[in-house]
């Protein structure tokens, strides 16, 4: 499940929103992110929408990017990959019910991964499979290797990758911390802050650029990257792969 | 060389207790889960209902379950996975963990009380708390040294972990899988929904019925061993049923609603039969995603009549939802293991709390009792949040299957 040669980044877009820690890495972004509407108290869902926006571009250039046979929408399929995906809503909600207060239901709405793939999908008029998983080992690799199997399955000809981790918070780094017995490093650990980065990828048919094997995921990266983005080190190099490829 | 994917073991939990005879003697026989929530008080809320697991009914094997208490997801699924793989008759120690799972709640909660209370989080299960640590849990605690995934996507996480162990069967990438999902009631997930008007205030879910209000939580978990039919046969393993085809769509309509002809469900569904090379005419029992909300029950009868065109008055169709409550990310794995058992038995469930058909949900309804029928082929369907749809066709074991038939499985009753 973990083997990924024959992927082909059609787009790739990397998102390591403001403040310190994000100067001089990929996706550093000089603004906050902008709001979905809908969406509130967390930076999960819009950190998941602007990189599928910036994968996808605008949804007019989506759609054209299909044909009459083969319908962009329909030929494209997500699947997203977080460790802990939106604690921010989901301890959020938790909290109150501990307290006593009334519910939000936007709060239960979003606390479900999928709303916010909802969101892209009905912008987009993706109409193909959309799965979201979480994992403890290897989650990069193994996410890839999902898209590889989506693709290789021939339901869909695009598939978006999305990585994604916010910066813990205290729920999450003591699971963290307890599971690798002490602050981890290397391909299962977290990010120190907000990070997504998205891949539109296809099946590698040869003499299209990029392919991501095991020779460019593994690169040596600059330092930094492993404490920026964590077990998503190797999207992100799949990411600038890509870029660097770009004309 | 694409390969057959076959059902060898399964294991599986609801508010009926453990195992097939909890379901044959629950769901089958007519009987409703639903009983006022033992595990937190109900009063803040407009719901009072769930199908929670007290203890009544087959025990879970290891696991300790009375009024007021939850059982652990990885302990409910330990027990499933250990019945499944005994079932199956093998090690599987090379199978990818694949797992529905959004996290155990009641461990998240127990963190933050201990926090309150200037504990120091001791408990292991909070670890639990993260999903994707649920299968690492399984598979470390079986010895099976494939990979693991959570799969975290809401109502169709199971169903979702079904095909994507079928994908990689089909395509070669593994020859044995263990899946599944579990989802448990907790006051977290209860007030959510709660506050999303969601749940009913009446102690049964009426699906497809005209005065329908909503759904209700239950305790659900399954796991179910899969595994490449070649490598089956040749080991001499008992084929239970297959799974032949598998579907996934997107609705690409709204955050939450469904699409209002089910446009992603019938995708979903025209794809899983299209894989299992099958015309919907041969489909004979459908189980509906059916969760007893007003949007989501017509959406799904308005797929269903795009699949089945004139002959979806001729497709036996029900919601086990009205017996056992929604299951959420366990839903797929506990109906897939339901409609097994539907084919298995020749005996399809019914749909119970339909007191007057809704007209825009005219199917071929089996309401409150079930129903003996022959059925080689069955479509299982669930829904979720974000317009995301999923599908299952199973096939009966077919005579030529052989196998020793395994003293291990429970009883008919």
């Amino acid at each position: 499940m973990t083997t990924t040669a024959s992927l082909a980044p059609a787009a790739a877009a990397v998102l390591t929103p403001w403040g310190e820690a994000a100067e001089g890495l990929p996706g550093a972004a000089g603004v906050n992110l902008p709001k979905v509407r809908g969406f509130v108290g967390s930076r999960f869902s819009p950190l998941v929408h602007a990189v599928a926006a910036s994968c996808l571009g605008a949804p007019d250039a989506f759609a054209a990017t299909g044909s009459p046979d083969a319908p962009a929408g329909e030929r494209t399929g997500i699947v997203l990959a977080t460790q802990f995906g939106d604690t921010t809503t989901t301890d959020t909600s938790t909290q109150r019910v501990m307290d006593g207060q009334v519910h939000n239901p936007l709060l239960f709405f979003q606390s479900v991964t999928t709303s916010v793939l909802g969101h892209v999908a009905k912008v987009y008029g993706i109409t193909g499979p959309v799965s979201c998983v979480s994992g403890t080992t290897a989650l990069a690799s193994e996410a890839l290797a999902m898209a590889e199997a989506v693709l290789g399955s021939g339901d869909v000809d695009r598939l978006l990758l999305v990585g994604v981790e916010c910066a813990p918070n205290e729920r999450a780094d003591w699971v963290h911390t307890t599971l690798s017995s002490g602050p981890a490093s290397g391909p299962d650990a977290l990010p120190a802050g907000d990070v997504a980065v998205g891949l539109l990828l296809r099946r590698a048919t040869g003499g299209e650029g990029p392919v991501l094997g095991r020779p460019v995921l593994g690169r040596p990266v600059p330092g930094a990257w492993a404490e920026a983005f964590g077990w998503l080190v190797p999207l992100v190099v799949a990411a600038e792969t890509h870029a660097g490829a770009a004309p | 060389m694409a390969h057959e994917v076959a059902i060898t073991g399964y294991g599986v939990f609801t508010g009926f207790g453990f195992g097939a005879r909890a379901l044959r003697e629950g769901v089958f026989a007519g009987r409703s889960a639903f009983r006022p929530v033992t595990r937190f008080d109900t009063a803040p809320f407009h719901a009072t209902y769930a199908a929670e697991y007290t203890g009544e009914g087959p025990g879970i094997p290891g696991v300790s379950v009375g009024p007021g208490s939850t059982p652990g997801q990885s302990e409910v699924l330990l027990a499933c996975a250990r019945a499944a793989l005994e079932m199956a008759g093998t090690d599987a120690v090379d199978a990818p963990v694949l797992i529905g799972t959004n996290g155990d709640h009641s461990t998240g909660r127990r963190f933050w009380e201990d926090r309150r209370a200037g504990r120091a989080p001791g408990a292991v299960r909070s670890l639990d708390s993260l999903a994707g640590r649920i299968p690492q849990r399984i598979a470390e605690d079986l010895g099976l040294r494939g990979p693991r995934l959570a799969f975290v996507n809401a109502c169709v996480a199971a169903t979702n972990a079904i095909a994507h162990a079928a994908r990689l069967i089909h395509s070669g990438a593994a020859t044995t899988v263990v899946c599944g999902g579990a989802s448990m009631v907790t006051e977290d997930v209860f007030a959510r929904f709660d506050s999303g008007k969601a749940l009913t205030q009446e102690a049964a879910v009426r699906p497809f019925s005209a005065d329908r209000s909503g759904l209700l939580q239950g305790d659900g978990a399954a796991v179910l061993v899969l595994e490449s039919a070649a490598l089956a046969a040749a080991r001499g393993a008992r084929i239970l049923g297959r799974v032949a085809g598998w579907g996934m769509a997107s609705d690409a309509h709204h955050v939450v609603q469904p699409h209002p002809q089910g446009a992603g469900l019938a995708a979903a569904a025209r794809i899983a039969l299209r894989r299992a090379g099958l015309a919907p005419e041969r489909i004979g029992y459908v189980n509906a995603h059916g969760t007893g909300t007003p949007l989501g029950d017509v959406a799904e009868t308005s797929a269903l009549r795009t699949v089945f065109g004139e002959h979806v008055s001729r497709v036996p169709v029900s919601s086990t939802k009205g017996s056992t409550g929604h299951m959420l990310e366990a839903t797929g794995g506990v109906e897939a293991v339901i409609t097994l058992l539907a084919l298995q038995d020749g005996l399809l469930p019914p749909t119970l709390g339909m007191r007057e058909p809704d007209p825009a949900c005219a199917l071929d309804h089996i309401p409150d009792t079930a129903r003996p029928a022959s059925v080689t082929y069955a479509l299982s369907l669930n829904a979720a949040f974000g317009g995301v749809n999923a599908a299952l066709v199973l096939e009966r074991a077919r005579p030529t299957d052989g196998g020793e038939p395994n003293d291990r499985e429970e009883p008919t009753v």
